[in-house]
């Protein structure tokens, strides 16, 4: 292969203790660098445990069996290399919009004068200056989740974790979260992997969306997406090719559903 | 809008005075109707006579309370940093918190007055005794909240730590603390209480200067108009600390933060 991948998972199992619940079975994923992957798939699949291991968190990590490395080495934890964006709201209380963004920066002890030039870049770039001064509690779900971003991109990472990031604003709020994701992807073209139960979301947003079985969780196929970027709503949702994948998806998704309804 | 504040202001003020005018009304009536003698139930006039010769002209009160406000921030400086610090430490190390737990519940079994005789051998009669009583009633309360703090905090903040890289020292003073900031706060009300009452009583029986001390002291020369003038200077005291230290620690942190709702 030219390009070597950024991240390889070989044949990576998870079986948790004492529970004995084998969350994900015989994982292989290769993703390359500036790729943005969309692991998608029903609730209870494993998704959240697949994106958790490879960030490294405990007890997620390490894997039952297989290997997780990244650029040919493997991965012994949670590093600021692998930074991921939860579904759930992990803002700081106790730090302003600003000194959410400047955190992983202050605690690398980088110069005040370096930390602000990059806070206020993320907050430009997410359309965030107006609320750099207030507390998480002032801001909406969506303000929220792209301070979370701000904060996530700051860090510089090589690869960035998205975990239903936008699973708990309204729908309306979601597709510009999806648009202006996309569009900061593009200029900042960072490797991303982006979990989702939503087909459309998946669709939207990623180069390659591979589908997830349902408990034990496996990657059931790998479809590419090569709708142009950058990628709007109103002209994606037109193509006679979304609308392609997306029975596509859904087909993929409901073999699964019947054939776990049979056992 | 501005008018209207004023006279909720006012209105409030009125809704403080009134009561006590109340009460200082049949404070009178009792004194002129003579059911009590009068070296037993001084009139509202002696006791503020009192308190312009003691505050004014021989100065004693201010010098009482002096005394007791230095015992009261050593106790309170010693008993929130030591609880601070083993509340860390237990949340934090499962051997910490397994030694000290069962000492912790039996100490904490014990009312802090107890300890007077036996630090009264140990310390003699002044601000050693004073102040390691203030110190038990402070400690144990703010190391409670501070563990409670910590072990019910959510983890996802410190992944967002240590994504970050965050060493253990670093996650104890931006993560941690503020975080536990709310059950702390708590620990901080209580333990300021009971100090409180815990300054007085020691002063009563374990001291020769400070409030405690002046009471007991004008008890036995049957001056009771300075024993009531006691009470009332500690009640106000009281309500100063409270809200000029209290408060203001709390709008600048938790109320600030959002985490607590504000009334």
């Amino acid at each position: 292969m030219a390009n070597d991948p950024i991240l390889s998972l070989f044949s990576v199992s998870k079986l948790f203790h004492p529970s004995k619940i084998l969350a994900i079975e015989d994982i292989n994923l290769n993703v390359e660098r500036s790729e943005f992957v969309c692991i998608l798939g029903p609730n209870g699949c494993g998704k959240t445990t697949l994106l958790n291991l490879i960030a490294g968190f405990k007890p997620y990590f390490p894997p039952t069996e297989g290997r997780v490395s990244m650029n040919g080495e493997p991965i012994t934890g949670p590093g600021s290399d692998r930074v991921m964006v939860f579904q759930e709201q992990t803002l700081f209380p106790w730090l302003s919009v600003r000194d959410n963004i400047e955190f992983g920066l202050k605690i690398r002890g980088t110069p005040k004068a370096e930390r602000q030039r990059v806070s206020e870049h993320y907050l430009k770039l997410m359309e965030l200056e107006e609320f750099k001064d207030k507390y998480p509690f002032q801001l909406s779900g969506g303000m929220n989740q792209k301070t979370e971003l701000a904060r996530a991109l700051a860090l510089k990472p090589e690869i960035l974790l998205l975990d239903e990031p936008f699973a708990q604003v309204d729908a309306m709020t979601r597709l510009s979260l999806q648009e202006e994701l996309l569009r900061v992807s593009e200029i900042e073209r960072r490797t991303t992997i982006f979990v989702t139960h939503s087909i459309q979301e998946a669709i939207f947003l990623g180069d390659r969306v591979c589908v997830m079985t349902k408990r034990p969780g496996k990657i059931k196929e790998e479809v590419r997406v090569d709708f142009p970027k950058p990628r709007k709503w109103a002209t994606v949702s037109n193509e006679r090719k979304f609308a392609g994948l997306h029975n596509h998806l859904v087909s993929l998704i409901q073999e699964g559903e019947l054939g776990n309804a049979i056992k | 809008m501005l008018s209207s504040k004023i006279a909720e202001n006012s209105k409030r003020i009125l809704w403080v005075i009134f009561p006590f005018s109340v009460v200082l009304l049949i404070w009178q009536a009792i004194v002129w109707l003579k059911i009590f003698p009068s070296y037993l139930f001084p009139s509202p006039a002696s006791v503020l006579e009192d308190f312009i010769v003691k505050a004014i002209y021989t100065q004693t009160l201010l010098v009482h309370i002096r005394e007791s406000l230095i015992r009261l921030s050593l106790g309170y400086a010693t008993g929130i940093g030591g609880g601070l610090a083993l509340g860390v430490g237990m949340g934090l190390n499962k051997f910490i918190s397994r030694f000290f737990e069962p000492i912790v519940v039996f100490t904490h079994a014990i009312p802090g007055i107890t300890w007077v005789p036996l630090a009264i051998l140990w310390f003699g009669i002044g601000y050693e005794t004073v102040t390691f009583i203030i110190f038990l009633s402070v400690f144990f309360p703010v190391l409670y909240g501070t563990l409670t703090g910590v072990r019910t905090m959510s983890v996802k903040f410190s992944n967002v730590a240590m994504m970050c890289r965050a060493k253990k020292w670093q996650i104890i003073i931006y993560v941690l603390l503020p975080g536990a900031m709310p059950s702390i706060m708590n620990g901080m009300r209580n333990g300021a209480a009971f100090g409180w009452r815990g300054l007085v009583a020691a002063e009563m029986i374990a001291a020769s200067s400070g409030i405690g001390w002046m009471i007991v002291d004008a008890r036995s020369w049957l001056n009771t108009e300075t024993v009531i003038l006691g009470a009332i200077v500690i009640g106000i005291s009281w309500i100063i600390i409270e809200k000029l230290i209290l408060k203001t620690l709390e709008a600048k942190t938790i109320e600030k933060w959002g985490m607590i709702s504000t009334s």
